[in-house]
């Protein structure tokens, strides 16, 4: 499927597939051609020419290869409830890539003297795995944390193994017994670089180790309820730091990545 | 653009291409939508509302989707008159399009001191939003308020020389009213409707969804209430009229365009397509050139019964 011309950002994209892979998650991937997306990065999505829902929804990017974008994701209203029901074939439009990028915060040069540490919560893995890959192509040491509710809420749970994945869930049945912030506590060394994408709970959290103190950088993927995406509405707003006092940041646009310590909790 | 056709219309001291322009707040700066088409196709492009002073905003929530439309309470977060003159105005001046920017005050003298700044910055056009319902001073109070609004336009009439539209809101009871002493204290257009008041309620915690508790609803929800006022009030005045609510397509413009309307804007819509104001403008000349229709002025209060 080709970019809509005229314009620098909007697509069609065809379904390969779009699948339950366990009791939570559905796994879409399309065919986009000339797309460019970075790890970090999301679309926002039209459900259909109904009003129902009205507005596009936002999708971490969870890989892009080979013209093929994937991404995962939870039925939670109604756009996800239509959404579980495309077939393949069927041509879905959004608009992308849209936000910052995790990377953004890397500097090329130096990328092997720094830890990587990529901290995923629940659905916070869907914005992770594309900088996962995108670290594993650039022979980048890096460790993942995934922590879950239970182990059948894990998608992928073979393939993260496989490349010594830590990880938590609540009630025992994958890793450690409780929640990823706690097994974190016990990796931390220095130059350490973290990435973390999961519920506002896990990033308060988060924020509230003493990383800051230490040469520990830690950059998280907000979420936040969007009009437009691309900047212009200005409700997916943040608290950022300003001096002594604070200013409203846009999630879409100058997101979704911030430094967590610059972001008011 | 076929020669044959006139999609031009006037509004004040203003000419417009083509009669179609987003909405105030659902289209930034105008910049943000540089990525997505020349803005130059534009009737005109309207900013964001604009105060005296940076404005943060409230506190989230601040959008919800509601059936076949959105609840919003921004609270005219915006970045000033003087970085707007000072960093947009100069990149904005790169189209061929009229520019009208939507101000807005917590006083009689904040309005009056915007509009000396966009006199000065030569801004053809000023929009003045005396109803935007999610800031807790002025808003409301202003637009219902008929001596206020009286003594506002006596006022900024003799400080500001370029076209003067008042945006009305759907909330004071008396649309036709105010609309009326608009035009009678020399307003140059009136645009209508803003975003209706209303609320949504998260059942679990019994608690306001949005922030701010009360939002604006816009979009395809409110197209009806938006046509039958702008309907109503093109009864009652003879200054040209710019219709909004809820329009998606060509087909509800040229609703509110046989309304009455003599352009329109569109707001929400743009949330959901960027190129929805763009694709509107091509559907009407479309439709002018499969109807035989000359000049689209032709069009604006033609409904009979």
């Amino acid at each position: 499927m080709k970019k809509i011309p005229g314009n620098k950002m909007i697509y069609n994209g065809k379904i390969i597939f779009n699948k339950k892979i366990n009791n939570l998650f559905y796994h879409l991937k399309i065919i986009v051609n000339n797309f460019n997306p970075k790890p970090g990065q999301f679309i926002n999505l039209l459900i259909d020419e109904s009003f129902q829902p009205f507005l596009r929804k936002p999708f971490s990017i969870f890989n892009y290869a080979s013209n093929k974008l994937e991404i995962i994701y939870k039925v939670v209203g109604k756009g996800t409830e239509k959404l579980c029901l495309k077939k393949p074939g069927e041509i879905v439009n959004f608009i992308g890539p849209l936000g910052n990028s995790y990377i953004d915060f890397l500097n090329e040069n130096n990328l092997n003297k720094y830890n990587y540490y990529l901290i995923a919560g629940g659905s916070g893995i869907a914005s992770l795995n594309f900088l996962a890959n995108w670290l594993k192509r650039k022979n980048i040491n890096f460790k993942l944390f995934y922590g879950s509710k239970t182990k059948k809420e894990i998608i992928f749970y073979n393939k993260y193994k496989k490349i010594d994945t830590k990880f938590s869930t609540d009630d025992g049945s994958a890793g450690y017994k409780g929640l990823i912030t706690d097994l974190i506590k016990k990796e931390i060394k220095n130059n350490l670089i973290i990435f973390a994408c999961g519920p506002e709970s896990m990033l308060h959290c988060l924020s509230k180790m003493n990383f800051f103190k230490s040469n520990i950088k830690l950059y998280a993927s907000f979420e936040a309820y969007m009009g437009c995406g691309f900047g212009v509405c200005l409700s997916c707003v943040v608290p950022v730091k300003n001096n002594n006092d604070f200013e409203y940041k846009r999630v879409c646009a100058d997101g979704p990545v911030f430094e967590l310590k610059s972001l008011i909790l | 653009m076929n020669k044959k056709i006139n999609t031009q219309v006037k509004i004040g001291k203003l000419i417009l291409k083509n009669p179609v322009m987003p909405a105030s707040g659902t289209f930034g700066y105008g910049l943000e939508f540089e990525k997505f088409f020349d803005l130059s196709k534009l009737g005109a492009i309207i900013t964001k509302g604009l105060s005296i002073l940076p404005v943060k905003g409230n506190k989230p929530q601040r959008l919800v989707e509601t059936p076949a439309g959105l609840l919003n309470s921004i609270g005219l977060q915006n970045i000033g008159i003087d970085n707007f003159i000072n960093k947009k105005l100069p990149l904005l001046r790169n189209y061929k399009v009229p520019i009208i920017v939507n101000i807005y005050g917590r006083t009689l003298e904040e309005y009056l001191l915007i509009a000396k700044k966009l006199q000065n910055a030569r801004i053809e056009a000023i929009e003045i939003n005396i109803s935007c319902p999610n800031v807790k001073k002025g808003g409301m109070q202003f637009a219902s308020d008929k001596n206020i609004i009286k003594k506002l336009l006596i006022k900024i009439k003799k400080i500001y020389s370029g076209t003067i539209i008042v945006k009305l809101s759907p909330n004071t009871g008396n649309i036709e009213e105010i609309a009326k002493l608009c035009e009678e204290y020399g307003s140059d257009s009136v645009s209508l409707i803003n975003t209706v008041t209303g609320m949504m309620i998260d059942i679990k915690k019994r608690k306001p969804v949005l922030g701010n508790v009360f939002g604006g609803l816009s979009g395809p929800a409110i197209k009806p209430i938006a046509l039958a006022m702008v309907h109503k009030v093109y009864k009652k005045v003879k200054i040209p009229i710019i219709g909004i609510g809820g329009i998606t397509d060509y087909r509800d413009a040229l609703e509110f365009l046989i309304a009455g309307a003599t352009a329109i804007q569109i707001g929400s819509a743009n949330f959901r397509d960027p190129l929805v104001c763009i694709n509107i403008i091509k559907d009407i000349e479309n439709y002018m050139i499969e109807n035989n229709i000359a000049d689209i002025n032709s069009i604006i209060g033609s409904l009979n019964y």
